[in-house]
């Protein structure tokens, strides 16, 4: 099935410059619809009100990490099939170990191009 | 009181006044045993040290990826447009993951501020042992991190982290 471009998006990152980063990325891309959460907390009032059609979100923030809101996600019966993909700058085995554990979809590690961006979306929704 | 009474008196009060050195230097260096942190100057100021290293290169590299593809730009024939417009997003694109570096210095300071903090506390447990105004608590054992806690590093520095390549073997 082809990917919507129009579906909304979630990027959820505690630097502001990360998201607008990411947004200007995803817009480049063709995605048109994309909402913003600084926080695991805020970003799972918002999935909760919003239907999203996948989640980006990065691992290090307070008072809910990314990691905290992946198995929050998984563990939600409404929530569990949500695509997840966590960028984040913590690249230790260990780490990408239990994110996959946990059900991410996949996972980038910062810095990153817009092409590995790309190429993740691709994997985790389908061509675009 | 005799002159031989009086100078032993002086000698008496000199004696006494070298024992109080004495047992003040002892105090001081006892107190500077505990003190002593070798995971402070063993692994958190070198890390500090290490992350400010990154910290330069990341912005240099930054700023070097930033002004390329500003002279990309300037650099372009505008009499053929559509090529034009897409060398323009390209260098766009090409700016935008060279800004990521904000983030990723941001985490970087935050760890050099954690150390910062702990020297400063270390400082502070100084002043106090030997001011008096407060007595030298025994030293905590800092409390296991919680798992979950455990996960959170913060960047990786030069050869101590894993490649996105490696993690795409991972999801493949």
């Amino acid at each position: 099935m082809a990917v919507q471009m129009n579906m909304p998006i979630l990027i959820v990152d505690d630097y502001r410059t990360m998201l607008r980063i990411i947004r200007n990325l995803l817009s480049k891309l063709g995605f048109t619809d994309i909402d913003e959460a600084p926080d695991g907390e805020t970003a799972l009032a918002m999935l909760k009100s919003r239907d999203y059609g996948l989640v980006i979100s990065d691992w290090n923030m307070q008072p809910m990490t990314g990691f905290e809101l992946l198995k929050v996600v998984r563990a939600d019966a409404v929530l569990k099939t949500m695509p997840f993909i966590m960028v984040t700058a913590e690249s230790k085995v260990e780490n990408v170990q239990a994110a996959r554990q946990a059900g991410v979809n996949n996972y980038i590690i910062k810095p990153f191009s817009a092409a590995v961006l790309k190429a993740k979306l691709k994997a985790v929704l389908g061509e675009f | 009181m005799s002159s031989n009474e009086a100078n032993t008196a002086r000698i008496k009060k000199l004696t006494q006044e070298c024992v109080d050195i004495v047992r003040t230097i002892l105090v001081a260096r006892r107190e500077m045993g505990r003190l002593h942190d070798p995971e402070l100057r063993q692994v958190h100021l070198p890390r500090a040290s290490e992350e400010i290293g990154a910290i330069l290169t990341m912005t240099e590299s930054a700023t070097n990826d930033i002004m390329l593809a500003a002279e990309d730009m300037m650099a372009l024939d505008l009499s053929e447009p559509d090529f034009a417009a897409e060398q323009i997003n390209a260098a766009c694109m090409r700016i935008f993951e060279a800004c990521s570096f904000q983030d990723i210095t941001g985490q970087r300071i935050a760890n050099v501020l954690k150390t910062l903090q702990l020297v400063e506390s270390k400082i502070e447990e100084f002043e106090n042992a030997f001011s008096g105004a407060a007595s030298v608590e025994p030293e905590v054992v800092a409390e296991k991190p919680h798992s979950d806690a455990a996960l959170l590093n913060g960047p990786a520095l030069e050869g101590e982290g894993i490649e996105q390549d490696f993690v795409d073997q991972l999801f493949a």
